[in-house]
């Protein structure tokens, strides 16, 4: 387990320097003058060389990208040019919005999905399969944006349960705070829950199909029992993997879903700063979120090894005659 | 009062009766035999015992069991006999077994999810479920028994993982075990401990036991009653020593007959030992990254054109691997193998010239075939290792066909169209295609039943006269073995522990291990 864990750190470790040093090339590297591009087509150049100077644009560029780096790991992010404020900071009070966000989302489609996927399978070919099937058929298929706006009229203007935008900060209370943030959460989980529901129904249904489950049975489970204990966590590989992926689309579909609601998240502050061409603060957004990323895959392999004591123990095991 | 007694069962999915009409009692303690071929309805009649048919099958008749009808009672009656009263173990050990899950919670799951019922228990049992699963564990003989509480299926070969089953099943005394081809899965040497442990659980408990297998010789020796069914329906009935050898039991004594197969014709010419080898292995060396002791262990041997010889052993002595290593699939550690004087390497330096040579026939059928793809494709995948496959290549299909026994209309089917027997006929087809030298035939015919088998053994006998073909034979089954080899060579450890001409190694073995392996054989009478 321990090689295991110091295997996927490795990993984790390449995966980080290799996406900071993508970032770094394409925003810094490729043709044009950030500095110019951030001023727009009427920058006088006298502008252009003080912002040069202030953004750091004059050293070379390895040095550049080693104090890019060090600067991120000490809490250093930069300053923004539209802001005027450290971008760490920005990003925090951000982060406090988007975090919460993207966790209830995640929790809503894991509590959906499972439970309406075990049962889909256990059900299978029933009408309750059909239902299921069916709605999860909609609920990928409907844009989230456009649900969001469903959502908005039904539950903030119609019956007036929750307010149609905006976030009152976690000053307000826990309470309101959290309040905020279902309709965008449900907006941004309805589809993946979707998905993921579909994705569990089949795993479910493969493993249903195996022969220890009819052992299960045999040695006088419920039905209720065979799902729960040995189905479910047998189900559960191709779901995690499924639902690592996921994480990043929510991540991304939250930069719609903050507009449509109006929230101060991530989503809008990276909108923004690409509308007002604020290079410093989209380099900065961009590394954490490919951080978030990368740190949920680790995590979703040490997942892997929690569930399959196969992975756990693996050897170099070469296949073909088993 | 019998123990269980089964009136007029039947069992039908959709327009398919799959049991039909049959009637059986069991008596306690006593160990039943249910005979006959794949397909004949053995595994539904025991699945309808034990209430566990798939959703879609109607059943119809009556099962008597300790006072329940089997076949009415309600799913909460049945899952409180599951297990505790009735239990069964199943063919598959490799994936019978929850991989996620200890072995020591299995055993222990079967007893806690009866707990609070009469559990047949003696007073002085441990109350803790996971010592009395250790207990159990010990007492089916699960080797390493100290540290198993952290121990996976994986972990286990497939007889360690086959007594895990039994632990399971026995875990609350039951007084009825239906296994179903316990042992089919497993090597002669491990089926033989197998069929002794439940033998003796079944003596010491007093629990009945219903034996189903194709294997008329393991029934033979381990049953006192016998049942013999074919589509659907029980033919023979009666007492085993009777049924056996009164001769009055017309289908037994046809599947006795199968069983009993000789090819219809051996290649009589005197082969010369001294001619040029086909295949030469010399000191061959193969050891797998992280392990302390090497799969193939200074093997050498040649065969010549024309020879068949086998390769016998128990399971993980390094069989297969040494195919591998043969087909160019495995890097040797050491030594060297040549075909035809040409050296085998591995990975894309081998000529395709080369591997043309040779080919394999694997034992699992339908697993090696691609089943999106219709027969005519699939058998001429060879052809890419040809520098010029023929110009009529549907000739080529009709003729590998019928050289197979099957019709040349045949290529426009797929796959899952086939039976057992015919798909393995599709894989000699398939190894004919490009006229191989030599055949790698690795376990080919152990899944199939007895009358196929006499079938397909014929037609590889019948092959290897009109193609030349050269073959190594790999199986646990010394009877086919006997049946299809000149020379036979025994491994164990990775090593060849014997070798020499197949009917002196069986009358005469030198080695132990040889002599348990041909002890172990189950006979008929």
């Amino acid at each position: 387990m321990l090689t295991f864990i110091i295997n996927r750190m490795m990993t984790l470790a390449i995966s980080l320097v290799v996406a900071s040093l993508v970032i770094f090339t394409t925003i810094e590297l490729i043709p044009g003058d950030p500095a110019a591009f951030m001023l727009g087509l009427n920058a006088e150049p006298e502008t252009v060389a003080a912002l040069r100077q202030e953004l750091g644009l004059n050293g070379h560029p390895v040095e550049r990208y080693w104090r890019w780096v060090t600067g991120m790991i000490t809490g250093d992010f930069g300053r923004s040019y539209t802001y005027q404020v450290p971008v760490a900071d920005l990003v925090m009070a951000r982060l406090g919005v988007s975090l919460p966000l993207t966790v209830m989302a995640l929790i809503l489609t894991i509590a959906i999905a499972l439970p309406v996927g075990m049962m889909a399978a256990s059900k299978r070919n029933k009408p309750a399969d059909w239902g299921v099937m069916g709605m999860t058929q909609l609920g990928i298929a409907i844009p989230n944006f456009w649900f969001a706006m469903i959502l908005v009229l039904v539950f903030a203007i119609q019956l007036q349960w929750f307010s149609a935008g905006g976030f009152p900060g976690w000053d307000e209370g826990l309470g309101a705070g959290l309040k905020a943030l279902v309709l965008p959460a449900i907006a941004l989980a309805l589809p993946q829950a979707s998905i993921l529901a579909r994705v569990m129904r089949s795993a479910m249904i493969d493993v249903l199909a195996q022969d220890y489950i009819r052992t299960a049975r045999a040695k006088g489970l419920s039905e209720r029992q065979v799902l729960l204990r040995h189905g479910l966590r047998n189900a559960l590989i191709p779901v995690v993997t499924i639902l690592g992926l996921q994480f990043s689309f929510l991540i991304a579909g939250a930069i719609i879903i903050e507009n449509v609601f109006f929230l101060p998240g991530l989503g809008r502050l990276v909108f923004q700063a690409i509308t007002q061409r604020d290079l410093i603060v989209v380099e900065s957004v961009v590394m954490l979120l490919v951080f978030s990323v990368i740190i949920v895959t680790f995590f979703v392999d040490l997942t892997y090894a929690w569930i399959d004591p196969r992975l756990r123990h693996s050897r170099l095991n070469k296949g073909v005659w088993s | 009062m019998p123990l269980l007694s089964v009136q007029n069962l039947s069992v039908s999915i959709g327009d398919n009766t799959l049991v039909d009409d049959i009637s059986l009692t069991i008596d306690h303690g006593d160990v039943f035999g249910l005979a006959g071929a794949s397909g004949s309805g053995k595994s539904m009649t025991a699945l309808a015992l034990m209430g566990l048919l798939p959703p879609q099958a109607i059943c119809s008749g009556q099962a008597l069991f300790n006072g329940h009808d089997l076949l009415q009672s309600s799913e909460k009656t049945m899952r409180s006999l599951r297990g505790r009263q009735i239990s069964m173990i199943f063919q598959e050990p490799m994936t019978a077994l929850n991989p996620l899950m200890t072995i020591t919670d299995q055993v222990a799951e079967a007893i806690t999810i009866h707990a609070g019922q009469d559990n047949n228990i003696h007073d002085d049992a441990p109350d803790d479920a996971h010592e009395r699963a250790m207990a159990l564990l010990d007492r089916v003989g699960v080797v390493g028994t100290t540290n198993h509480q952290h121990r996976y299926p994986h972990e286990l070969s497939g007889g360690q993982r086959q007594r895990v089953m039994i632990a399971q099943a026995i875990a609350l005394k039951p007084k009825l075990l239906i296994a179903d081809e316990p042992t089919t899965a497993l090597d002669v040497t491990t089926q033989a401990a197998i069929l002794k442990l439940l033998a003796q659980l079944a003596e010491e408990d007093d629990m009945a036991m219903m034996l189903i297998t194709h294997d008329l010789a393991v029934l033979a020796e381990n049953t006192k009653q016998l049942a013999v069914m074919n589509a659907g329906q029980i033919k023979d009935h009666g007492a085993t020593k009777t049924v056996f050898t009164s001769g009055e039991f017309a289908y037994t004594a046809s599947l006795i007959k199968a069983a009993q197969f000789t090819p219809i014709k051996r290649p009589q010419k005197p082969r010369k030992r001294e001619a040029s080898p086909l295949l030469a292995v010399d000191q061959a060396v193969v050891t797998y990254p992280k392990s302390t002791r090497p799969a193939v262990d200074q093997v050498s041997f040649t065969i010549t054109p024309q020879e068949s010889l086998g390769l016998v052993g128990a399971s993980g002595c390094g069989k297969s691997t040494l195919a591998r290593a043969i087909l160019g699939l495995e890097p040797l550690t050491s030594g060297g193998i040549a075909i035809n004087g040409d050296p085998i390497t591995t990975g894309q330096d081998i000529k395709s010239a080369t591997r043309a040579m040779m080919q394999i026939v694997f034992q699992d059928p339908f697993g090696s075939f691609n089943p999106r793809h219709r027969v005519g494709r699939l058998i001429t995948e060879p052809f890419h290792l040809m520098p010029q496959p023929p110009r009529d290549q549907n000739q080529a299909i009709a003729q590998a066909l019928m050289d197979v026994g099957l019709r040349p209309d045949d290529q426009h089917k797929y796959i899952h169209e086939f039976s057992g027997g015919q798909r393995q006929r599709l894989a000699i087809a398939r190894a004919l295609m490009i006229k191989p030298n030599l055949i790698i035939l690795d376990e080919a015919v152990s899944a199939l039943d007895m009358a196929i088998k006499a079938q397909i053994i014929d037609l590889l006998a019948e092959l290897r006269e009109k193609h030349n073909l050269s073959y190594l034979f790999i199986s646990h089954d010394l009877s086919v073995i006997k049946a299809i080899t000149d020379r036979v060579m025994v491994m164990d450890q990775g090593q060849i522990i014997e070798q020499g001409d197949t009917e002196t190694v069986m009358t005469s073995p030198q080695h132990p291990i040889t002599q348990n392996l041909i002890r172990a054989i189950p006979r008929l009478p």
